[in-house]
């Protein structure tokens, strides 16, 4: 399975994507999907199994963001 | 062996006359159909194509005979008037640098990063996708996209990359997905192209 993470901004999109990137996670970078918004914005998909880790970083990192299952 | 004699109609007919033809032979019985315009001669044989026939076609003069094979009693494609239109042409995307849209690199690099990773969720899928200059980085081993780019290539999609590029950057052992390319294949596939969405 798979998560879907959002932002409020795409520029925290950007630094998230830049922090796995630093720590060696994979992450997809995606549109948000249609189902979730129609707004345009950036989100990031990742691996279950990374989902721990990354929110530990991003809540480390002050970005506040929301999670979804795909 | 049955012969359709479409001399003189314009399409959707000869389609139809066809159709109508195939229904009265059994299966393995040969066709033979006579047409006298270019444009329906290539749609019925579009017709028998796509309904696992072997259709082959001479010429003389303005006449074309193609001579076919009935395959099954039943046809995978029935709507044979629908084959009057030309089947819509292939796309391809160019990518002429690693970012997608001008007034912020950064934006620009995720803009392309989400639109790569949903090509394959919007149909059809481009018949081809084309990187040169900076584009090539977005191949390179160290590019996020490489694992969805090797996806796109096993549903059939053709990834060229610009050879002269790779070696400009000194990246050609770094190439990771694609087939290096030339200049000539990159025309010849630009040209041939239905439509080009360059990014």
């Amino acid at each position: 399975m798979k998560h879907i993470i959002l932002f409020k901004t795409t520029r925290d999109a950007i630094r998230a994507q830049r922090l796995c990137k630093r720590n060696d996670i994979s992450c997809k970078v995606i549109p948000v999907p249609r189902d979730i918004s129609s707004e345009c914005g950036m989100a990031l998909e990742i691996h279950n199994s990374d989902l721990d880790r990354i929110t530990e970083i991003v809540i480390k990192n002050g970005i506040s963001h929301d999670i979804y299952n795909k | 062996m049955k012969t359709v004699d479409a001399k003189g109609q314009a399409c959707p007919k000869p389609l139809i006359m066809t159709k109508k033809a195939l229904s009265e032979i059994s299966p393995g019985e040969q066709l033979s159909i006579i047409i006298d315009n270019v444009t329906s001669c290539e749609n019925v044989i579009r017709f028998l194509s796509d309904n696992g026939m072997k259709p082959e076609s001479t010429q003389q003069g303005d006449v074309f005979t193609i001579t076919v094979k009935k395959k099954d009693q039943t046809l995978v494609q029935p709507d044979a008037a629908s084959y009057c239109t030309a089947p819509p042409k292939n796309h391809i995307i160019v990518f002429s640098k690693n970012k997608m849209g001008q007034g912020s690199d950064e934006l620009g690099e995720i803009l392309v990063q989400a639109l790569i990773n949903i090509i394959d969720e919007v149909t059809p899928l481009p018949s081809h996708l084309v990187f040169y200059n900076g584009g090539i980085f977005l191949t390179c081993a160290d590019s996020p996209l490489v694992e969805t780019l090797k996806t796109l290539e096993k549903k059939g999609v053709t990834i060229l990359v610009c050879g002269t590029c790779a070696n400009h950057f000194e990246k050609m052992e770094e190439i990771a997905v694609g087939t290096v390319s030339n200049m000539y294949t990159i025309l010849e596939t630009m040209t041939e192209a239905g439509h080009i969405i360059q990014l």
